[in-house]
């Protein structure tokens, strides 16, 4: 007995050692050499200000996800990385995923309280104000430099959506990826990956970064639904229909003060669930859905002294194509009535954003949006026989000023007062 | 690897779940994220740049205490103090004072500023080519008269140095620590 526990400490402490560490965090930090503090990764306790801001002043409670993590943990979509956030949570119902935080959060919410930027420019589409974090996002994790939560409102800088928290992912650049790489994976449930990235900063102040993903995956290939467990319906099981497929294309440009973003992504996923009364483990039309986004996005930066100006200009598209099954009233092709439901949504934003620091004490920002809702169209249809259920073409136009303060009024207390209108 | 543990539990299994509740136990609390802040991370390569800059003997004597002093950054300066205690340097004693005036600027052996331009540059201009190392994390710091500057590349904390002000300010800063350096 004594022999199997001394056996079983010696495993234990084997395994322990063997756990990967953080770098340089064993050692309280003024104990490290200079190389050793320069190998520590600061963009996770800096925040994406030009100057040093230390998280501790930012107003809000704020976590940073790093590049070196994503890869040490192997996130692979973005709803991945906020699983690991402290505060948040995620549910999938094997369709998209849904983020909740600090326990609030509806399955089913479209996730419309929480804003998604990309580089700081808002990515919750048009028309249902959702932010997408499966693989439905559009965006591979390998691209991303940084991802940082800020959670609570800030609705004034931001619009509508940021009520929860605000999810900024900022993407790598072409000295980021340094070269070329190719990735390629292939993993159970019928897994396959592959990715090819290639990046460099040239001398001239010109930056390039380009990245190209395609998954696939089956899925698991038998699932029991005891809600469906009669005869008629395959005794609940739903056999492969959960499968998804993923193309994402990322690019990069900077030349000094000048960055053109572009973004492709597109999603299909069947749906095992049988969601919306469709018909349980229909083989011929399967329940599926394909999300796809677009992001051109041009942003100018300048310092004047400490006051830093923004100009940017930005276009995006989402488009969704949903089919659904459900039960005809007949047999042969009568069996099935089937459902599609689609949506177009464009929109070109362009704004100008001033932040300046008055005194030791106050940071102030400033801005004026302009937001043209090109599309918002929906349409839901029967295919055969064709019958419009709904055709929604909508447009709207959006013009904001806002302004905010933020003051430091303690070590301690920070006041952070906004308005937008 | 198989499932062990489903049929029965065993002795086989015991060591196993031994094993695993160990490994947790021991695990170095290391792998929690976000232990090291911004300002920690400054104060520690503040720290580090006494280790490689030697003071003329007039304004430092041997075993006299060391000056670092924190302008327009209140959370460097508690970090720094936390940094900093019951430390030694080539035998002088660690102090961490935040001037309010020029004369207690003066006193400074390291000075770190933040914070607006205006209100840094002139603390810098009160001690500008005596010795006192200048460091901050504002923007083209070295090209205002500063000595060191802390600049963000790539996702990690580097320095440069202004060569001129090194010079006029007597200091002897360490060729290992110069070769380090990174321009913004």
């Amino acid at each position: 007995m004594f022999h199997q526990m001394v056996r079983s400490l010696a495993l234990g402490v084997a395994l322990a050692l063997a756990l990967p560490v953080a770098a340089g965090a064993q050692a309280p930090l003024p104990d490290l050499t200079l190389e050793e503090l320069m190998a520590l990764d600061a963009g996770q306790v800096y925040g994406a200000s030009e100057r040093l801001q230390p998280v501790t002043e930012a107003p809000a409670s704020v976590s940073f996800v790093t590049a070196d993590e994503i890869a040490r943990f192997g996130y692979r979509t973005l709803a991945d990385i906020l699983r690991g956030v402290r505060g948040m949570h995620v549910s999938d119902d094997r369709n998209f995923s849904l983020l909740g935080v600090r326990g609030f959060g509806k399955p089913g919410d479209y996730n419309s309280r929480i804003l998604l930027l990309v580089n700081g420019h808002r990515v919750n589409d048009t028309v249902f104000g959702q932010a997408e974090i499966g693989a439905e996002f559009g965006m591979d994790p390998a691209t991303f430099e940084r991802v940082e939560i800020i959670r609570g409102p800030a609705s004034s800088i931001y619009g509508d959506s940021a009520f929860f928290a605000v999810v900024n992912v900022i993407t790598k650049k072409g000295a980021s990826i340094g070269g070329g790489t190719v990735a390629l994976e292939a993993g159970s449930l019928g897994t396959q990956m592959a990715r090819a990235s290639v990046g460099h900063a040239f001398g001239t102040g010109v930056d390039v970064a380009m990245s190209a993903t395609f998954e696939q995956s089956d899925g698991v290939g038998r699932l029991y639904f005891p809600a469906f467990d009669t005869p008629e319906t395959n005794n609940g099981v739903a056999e492969n229909l959960d499968g998804e497929r993923v193309h994402q294309f990322y690019g990069q440009l900077t030349y000094k003060s000048l960055t053109f973003t572009a973004a492709y992504g597109s999603r299909r996923r069947t749906v095992p669930t049988a969601s919306f009364n469709t018909l349980f483990n229909e083989q011929q039309f399967p329940e599926q859905t394909t999300d796809r986004h677009t992001l051109l996005d041009a942003e100018w930066v300048r310092l004047y002294g400490e006051t830093r100006l923004s100009i940017r200009g930005s276009f995006d598209r989402f488009t969704y194509d949903g089919t659904y099954p459900f039960a005809g009233e007949g047999t042969g092709p009568a069996r099935v009535l089937v459902g599609v439901n689609s949506v177009n949504g464009v929109r070109w934003t362009g704004g100008v954003r001033v932040t300046r620091p008055i005194g030791t004490r106050q940071t102030m920002i400033a801005g004026l949006e302009y937001i043209d809702n090109v599309n918002q169209d929906q349409e839901s249809r029967y295919i055969d026989p064709p019958f419009v259920l709904l055709d929604l073409d909508r447009r709207a136009q959006q013009t904001a000023l806002y302004l905010q303060d933020e003051i430091k009024l303690a070590s301690w207390l920070i006041g952070t007062v906004g308005l937008r209108a | 690897m198989t499932m062990p543990c489903v049929r029965v539990v065993e002795a086989r299994c015991l060591r196993l779940i031994a094993s695993i509740v160990l490994m947790v136990i021991l695990r170095p609390y290391g792998v929690v994220t976000q232990e090291v802040t911004g300002p920690a991370l400054t104060a520690a390569f503040l720290f580090n740049f006494l280790k490689f800059t030697t003071w003329p003997q007039d304004v430092l004597p041997d075993a006299a205490p060391l000056t670092m002093c924190v302008v327009n950054a209140p959370a460097i300066g508690s970090a720094l103090t936390g940094a900093v205690k019951g430390r030694v340097v080539a035998g002088h004693a660690i102090r961490v004072a935040q001037p309010t005036d020029d004369a207690a600027l003066r006193g400074c052996h390291l000075l770190f500023v933040s914070g607006p331009r205006p209100a840094a540059l002139k603390a810098i201009g009160v001690v500008r080519d005596t010795p006192v190392l200048t460091v901050s994390d504002l923007q083209g710091f070295t090209t205002d008269g500063g000595i060191a500057q802390l600049h963000l590349q790539q996702g990690q904390l580097r320095f440069a140095f202004g060569l001129d002000a090194v010079r006029a300010s007597r200091l002897q800063i360490s060729s290992k620590l110069l070769a380090l350096a990174r321009q913004p």
